[in-house]
């Protein structure tokens, strides 16, 4: 797309970024104008080497080089416990490197232009504007395999009650969970920073007696998306196909990470051979789910769930079980099934 | 007196020098932006790219 390298002229003498010329993070030469020589030397993208942005914003820059969007280090996190130590090692050479890592975000795809996914950008964000933010550009592209189109219901599903009054990603997600603080986290769940429904939706707020109880009959047994999850959200391995069948759904079970909680599951696309062609046979395969909690981003105020008892504690809609897990999936699966109890009259 | 006026001359030798610096600098011709602010010029140097095999991204 040829915008992608289109300038507004109009910026050139309102933002403070352009007054050195071109060449301050570019490099190439700016004194020539046939194509190949004026190219010479140029970066591409110069935020690639955070010290070109951290001249100026030396803290942010300095920060964001620990920061979970720039390491990539959460999917190194998520997949490691299956793996041998010598399996980690050949992990680290073969696969990290050489294909996570090369999904960081550097600063410009996010403010400048958007990152290539699968080879296409959508090109300048703003005409080479500095933008803050814009998550419908930005976000959407990169976390558009399932995140972005659940949030705005273009899978089909309920849009999701946020995104029906206006609000977007850095409505919830704040700019220092992005920025990062200076701690090199291994996780996402590990940020302080990250979002929590109970920051703008504390107990005993409630408009209704019944909701109150609701939520305290439930509280530290069930998970917000337990019950707020509006309908069926995509599981990852129904685009990373060929490995196991499954259809968009919602799986209701018990969270891997804390197991006293029923939460909303998701699917991921790690399955028996998927290191295969690295040599990598996982070892240690069967002792992590290949479920993993999920914030599924559809929420609604009302569901089926929070509407009648009898939706879980009857009817056990979507409740992971036996005969509704993948085939040939690790042994730790079965440890997230739950059953919820009748409830007594 | 005399060390008061030197003074006064130096600084504003270097006003001068610096203000003038700062045109020159600013007249320098950026021939980047003569291409790039063109929106013409660019859609007919421009080659869509090849798009390479890829799983999509979550």
């Amino acid at each position: 797309m040829y915008k992608g390298y289109v300038v507004d002229k109009a910026l050139l003498d309102k933002d403070p970024h352009f007054k050195a010329g071109c060449v301050l993070c570019h490099a190439g030469n700016d004194g020539e104008l046939g194509k190949e020589k004026a190219h010479l030397g140029m970066l591409k993208k110069p935020s690639d080497n955070l010290r070109s942005c951290g001249v100026c914003h030396k803290k942010v820059a300095a920060n964001y080089a620990k920061s979970l969007h720039y390491t990539t280090i959460g999917q190194r996190t998520g997949v490691m416990s299956r793996f041998s130590a010598a399996e980690l090692k050949t992990f680290d050479e073969k696969v990290f490197e050489k294909s996570c890592r090369s999904c960081h975000a550097s600063c410009g795809d996010c403010h400048v232009k958007g990152a290539p996914v699968g080879g296409i950008s959508i090109g300048l964000v703003a005409k080479h504007k500095f933008v803050k933010k814009d998550e419908g550009k930005t976000c959407a592209f990169c976390h558009g395999g399932r995140v972005y189109p659940e949030y705005t219901g273009d899978y089909g599903g309920a849009p999701d009650v946020h995104y029906q009054k206006g609000m977007l990603c850095m409505d919830c997600h704040k700019k220092e969970e992005f920025h990062g603080d200076g701690t090199a986290y291994k996780s996402k769940n590990e940020i302080p920073q990250r979002p929590a429904c109970k920051s703008c939706h504390p107990n005993g707020k409630e408009a209704k007696m019944e909701t109150q109880v609701a939520h305290r009959q439930h509280e530290g047994k069930v998970s917000c998306y337990g019950c707020h999850s509006g309908s069926a959200y995509r599981n990852c391995n129904d685009c990373h196909g060929g490995h196991a069948a499954a259809s968009p759904g919602m799986i209701l079970g018990r969270s891997p990470r804390d197991k006293k909680v029923l939460t909303t599951l998701r699917l991921i696309p790690t399955v028996r051979d998927t290191f295969a062609p690295a040599g990598i046979k996982m070892e240690h395969f069967d002792a992590v789910p290949n479920y993993w909690d999920t914030p599924a981003h559809n929420i609604k105020k009302r569901t089926d769930r929070t509407r009648k008892c009898d939706a879980c504690h009857v009817d056990r809609k979507n409740f992971l079980t036996k005969e509704t897990m993948i085939k040939n999936g690790a042994k730790a699966n079965e440890d997230l099934i739950f059953v919820p109890k009748a409830i007594k009259n | 007196m005399k060390n008061r006026r030197t003074f006064l001359l130096a600084f504003l030798a270097v006003l001068i020098a610096a203000l003038y610096g700062t045109a020159v600098f600013a007249a320098t011709p950026n021939k980047c932006i003569q291409c790039h602010t063109n929106d013409a010029l660019m859609k007919s140097l421009h080659k869509p790219p090849v798009l390479p095999k890829s799983d999509g991204e979550g």
